[in-house]
């Protein structure tokens, strides 16, 4: 195997990594957070790719539609699932884990089917923006510019949301509403609607990973269940909750798919799983979680 | 609203429910008619990932059974018998077709069953018709094991399989110039199926094949980037894969980026219709696409008599798929007409052997009295813009017969002994 | 007080012998698709219950349940259709088999609770699933074990009605049993309460793994009766939604209750397969149902019934 071609895989698999991590990210904040596992997770960021269809044909296609489209979409599925929020979920945070588990099990379910109605049975794809529809090179190298966008979005998004976290004041009360949500409550926050703010935010991610994937993939209702899949291995190996993890876990499976389809290509689907095994059996609270052994 | 009102009014919904349900079956158990029609009963995924081809065969299924209704039935023993069609979502699932099965069998009283997309709902429901002394026709699951090693005298298939549609790739390359492939196939049994049948029949046409790589992106993958890669530095000439659907959409859309068509030459299994109608102006010109009826393949009037009904039905042209169902249903016709009746037996005999018309390029279907296989042949074309439609078309349609490709008798009989051994 | 107890016990056992005098006599009476549906509610319920005591009585909410459920129809499809062993010695191995594997994943995911009791047991559950799917040469990957020879007697259907309706009566009682015995209160006493029970110097974890390897084997005569039922076995029977539903039947019917998840089993069959004749979007229903049931009822049926029978008797 020559440099070049190192490189070029090194390449793909870190596009792969990026669209693991746009998927997983909106999941592990709602996981750290909020400490629920949210399964409609998936459907999420399938209605955000079928809605960008939507907009991107609606505005022919062109460059400005795109980025028109990457700000709409996102934002009107995250309205559709902050409604659910505030109806179906928010009332089950204290009450035991499996009411969470099944009602966004449910909403998965019921996604589904409404995609399903919205835009029929057969597949779909959007079309490529004209300004990615040329490759970008360097070192002699030629990439297809649109990968190159997507690694760019992926650790803008990780960036974006360390930030929100660690450095804005929505991000302290975030936290401290984690922590300990009565005594937020007792300063005089409204932990309901910082709950809601923060299970948005999780469906944003998720629904802009579905509007990026939408022009280079084919869309068909049950890609939300793949990723629902995708975005599970990852958090578990990065530790339930952890943004930094879910960067490094999505890097390692990204990587680990790249090269080991050259040495094993006949594992291409255990992969992940395998990377999920030896962690689970190291270190079963994730890369980056924290044991939470009980006697 | 009260609490205790909210849950009254809940549970009294679910009481109404369930008795509407239970009093729906109940009418259709009940419901016998005095001449009664023909029931074919379908077990079929409509919904699940293979949902929209589903859909399409069942659609061209219909129309030659609307067709045959509209002249006032099929001709039996009897008299005419209109045919009544009793359709069972299996959601992708064995488990759930076998269910499907057996109601249908026991419940609707069905004459037989026909359906099925995926192999392993197929080879399920095979025991089952198998147990029932049922006859099972199959247009769409492809696996060869059911008319092969499991084949029985219930079961039919009116498409070609896995085995034969690999041969057929291998027989269009014999001649050709190239030596370096590379496989690209979804890692299920389908995909594994049609690796199979494909190195086989290379190694036996070509002696100078040379495997240069082969991957096994999982069913439903949204990233093809380190495939794609993969496979262009292993530098092959012919890259083959069996991928369809979301899958086969995807790996274009996005190998196109690399430049990938240009480099290589691209033959794709059933990228036909299926593929290039949602892709639209995205696919990318000259790919080989090998499937059983090509788009606009030459009209002749039957081939335009069933575009027309298709579309006055459905809204849409037909796929291969549609033509499969078509096909089918022609062939049930055919085996009732020429047997009187449709007590199974008899009927089975008639089926033997049989012959029908098709307006796909292969023109004359066959059954195989010994396995019940037919002999549909393939064609491979390239694809082409067309500016009479909004999707790309496929020229210099080249036909590639069924017959030769398929495994001899014996070969079967002797698979089928060592099986039940 | 003790009287009322005594009432609802009596009509307990009075309620326990109509149904069990009419599942002995449907055979007698009933369509034969009837027993078909019957004897895949039978499995489910028993599926159901064995997950119960781990959701219900030890309050862990499990997403992997049916990995043991498909280990014990692998176990049986392996052993009758590689080995040529006997059905019944297939079906008395499986479950020990689907243990065996209970205690694995039990050693790496009871010490935890809620939220990562949920994600491990769905990850150890779909390794399973995936091995299952990829392992062609043993497994028969995603096109599973088909055409599984079983006696000629079970092919009827009247037989096996009767043999699943057995195992289940027996399994439930073996359930009841463990329960009622100090072992089950223990398990109640750690979900109401972990850090006690542990000040009490019992080992918790000990006796949780234990409850998690019965539900596991008892899983796995459930799954093993299905691979009977169906001469087929596939990996999809240990895939993830397959746990959901169990979950979503143990709920609806009431985890608090000892017939609640067979109550669940008995509606989810036969709404699925009722359901799906008169519309391709049961998902669409399923998913209704759920946020439906979670929103109005979260006792599930039979903790709706049992809160109105206490309201209703005076006195209690």
């Amino acid at each position: 195997m020559t440099g070049s071609e190192f490189l070029m895989q090194f390449m793909s698999g870190l596009t792969t990594a990026m669209i693991y991590f746009l998927i997983a990210a909106g999941l592990t904040l709602i996981l750290g957070v909020l400490k629920i596992m949210n399964f409609a997770q998936g459907g999420i960021y399938m209605l955000g790719a079928y809605m960008s269809y939507t907009f991107i044909k609606l505005f022919g296609g062109t460059n400005y539609g795109f980025w028109l489209t990457l700000a709409i979409a996102p934002i009107l599925v995250t309205a559709f699932f902050c409604v659910v929020e505030v109806f179906l979920i928010r009332r089950f945070y204290e009450k035991p884990a499996i009411y969470i588990l099944l009602m966004t099990y449910g909403v998965l379910l019921v996604t589904y089917d409404l995609a399903r109605m919205s835009w029929g049975w057969i597949i779909k794809t959007a079309p490529m923006p004209p300004m990615f529809q040329r490759p970008f090179e360097i070192f002699g190298l030629f990439f297809p510019l649109y990968n190159v966008f997507l690694i760019f979005m992926g650790f803008f998004i990780f960036f974006f949301i360390w930030f929100i976290i660690n450095r804005t004041s929505w991000g302290k009360i975030m936290r401290a509403a984690a922590d300990d949500r009565e005594m937020t409550a007792a300063l005089g926050i409204n932990v309901p609607w910082v709950f809601t703010a923060v299970f948005g935010l999780g469906a944003w991610i998720a629904a802009i990973g579905g509007a990026l994937v939408a022009p280079m993939a084919g869309l068909s209702a049950d890609m939300g269940v793949e990723a629902g899949i995708i975005a599970f291995i990852v958090v578990v190996i990065a530790g339930l909750g952890s943004l930094p993890g879910a960067l490094l876990a999505s890097f390692i499976c990204g990587e680990v798919q790249a090269f080991g389809i050259l040495v094993l290509p006949e594992l291409a689907i255990a992969f992940m799983y395998l990377v999920m095994v030896i962690v689970l059996i190291v270190r079963p609270w994730g890369l980056f979680g924290k044991p939470v052994i009980i006697k | 609203m009260g609490l205790k009102t909210k849950r009254a009014l809940l549970v009294s919904g679910i009481f109404v429910f369930s008795a509407t349900f239970a009093l729906l079956s109940i009418a259709s158990m009940a419901a016998a008619k005095p001449l009664s029609p023909i029931k074919i009963g379908i077990v079929q995924s409509v919904s699940g990932m293979v949902s929209d081809f589903a859909l399409e065969d069942l659609e061209g299924f219909r129309v030659k059974i609307d067709e045959v209704n509209a002249m006032g039935g099929v001709d039996t023993k009897d008299g005419k018998r209109q045919i009544e069609l009793i359709v069972r979502d299996n959601k992708l699932k064995p488990d759930i077709a076998v269910k499907n099965a057996k109601s249908l069998i026991l419940e609707e009283k069905v004459d037989f069953l026909v359906g099925c997309i995926s192999s392993s709902c197929a080879l399920a429901v095979s025991e089952v018709a198998k147990e029932n002394k049922t006859l099972f026709w199959v247009w769409d699951a492809r696996t060869h094991h059911l008319t092969g090693a499991r084949g029985h005298r219930y079961v039919f298939r009116s498409t070609g399989n896995t085995w034969m549609n690999g041969h057929a790739a291998a027989n269009y390359f014999k001649d050709k110039p190239y030596t370096r492939y590379a496989l690209i196939n979804p890692d299920y049994s389908y995909g594994r199926s049609q690796y199979d049948a494909f190195v086989q029949g290379m190694k036996s046409v070509k002696p100078d094949f040379k495997l240069v790589s082969e991957q096994w992106p999982k069913l439903g993958t949204t990233d093809f980037t380190p495939y794609i890669t993969a496979l262009l530095s292993a530098k092959p000439e012919v890259v083959y894969t069996s991928m369809w659907g979301t899958d086969a959409m995807t790996f274009i859309k996005q190998a196109k980026g690399y430049g990938f068509f240009k480099k290589i030459k691209y033959v794709g299994l059933f990228h036909g219709m299926p593929l290039l109608r949602p892709m639209g102006q995205e696919m990318v010109e000259d790919i080989y696409v090998l499937t059983e009826c090509p788009f606009v393949y030459p009209g002749t009037p039957e081939n335009k008599a069933f575009y027309d009904a298709y579309k006055a039905r459905t809204g849409k042209f037909p796929s291969s798929y549609s033509i499969g169902g078509y096909n089918a249903a022609t062939f049930i016709v055919a085996g009732i007409e020429k047997a009187g009746t449709v007590e199974n037996e008899a009927l089975i005999d008639a089926l033997e052997g049989i012959t029908i018309k098709t307006i796909a390029p292969a023109k004359e279907i066959t059954i195989r009295k010994c396995d019940h296989q037919s002999d549909y042949g393939i064609t491979i074309g390239k694809t082409v813009k067309d500016p009479n439609w909004p999707w790309f078309v496929l020229k210099d349609v080249e036909i590639i017969p069924g017959a030769p490709t398929m495994r001899t008798c014996d070969q079967i009989m002797t698979e089928r002994a060592a099986e039940n051994k | 007080m003790s009287q009322v107890i005594e009432k609802n016990k009596n009509r307990m056992w009075l309620w326990l012998l109509i149904t069990t005098g009419f599942f002995v006599l449907m055979p007698l009476w009933a369509p034969e698709m009837w027993l078909h549906l019957a004897i895949e509610i039978f499995i489910v319920a028993l599926f159901a219950m064995s997950l119960n005591m781990i959701l219900g009585r030890a309050g862990l909410p499990s997403f992997g349940h049916a990995c043991f459920y498909a280990v014990g129809g692998y176990a049986f499809a392996i052993l009758v259709v590689k080995l040529k062993l006997p059905a019944f010695i297939g079906l008395l191995a499986a479950p020990f088999i689907s243990g065996l594997f209970a205690v694995i994943i039990g050693y790496f995911s009871i010490r935890l609770t809620g939220i990562h009791f949920a994600i491990l047991t769905m990850g150890f559950g779909q390794i399973v699933w995936a091995i299952a799917h990829k392992w062609y040469s043993f497994t028969g990957g995603d096109d599973g074990i088909t055409g599984i020879p079983i006696p000629a007697i079970l092919k009827q259907p009247e037989v096996f009605y009767y043999l699943a309706f057995i195992m289940l009566i027996v399994s439930s009682a073996v359930i009841k049993v463990v329960q009622d015995s100090a072992f089950g209160q223990t398990i109640v006493a750690v979900r109401e309460n972990r850090e006690r029970v542990t000040f009490s110097g019992l080992k918790v974890w000990h006796h949780l793994l234990l409850n998690f390897v019965i539900a596991g084997f008892f899983a796995g005569i459930a799954g093993a009766l299905l691979a009977m039922v169906n001469r087929s076995v596939f990996a999809d029977f240990g895939y993830w939604t397959s746990s959901a539903a169990v979950v979503l039947m143990c709920i609806l019917g009431g985890v608090g209750s000892f017939v609640g998840p067979m109550v669940g089993a008995v509606i989810i069959t036969l709404l699925e397969h009722y359901i799906s004749i008169y519309t391709y979007y049961w998902q669409m229903i399923l998913g209704c149902l759920i946020i439906i049931l979670i929103m109005f009822m979260p006792g599930g049926i039979c903790g709706y019934i049992q809160e109105k029978l206490q309201k209703n008797e005076p006195g209690a």
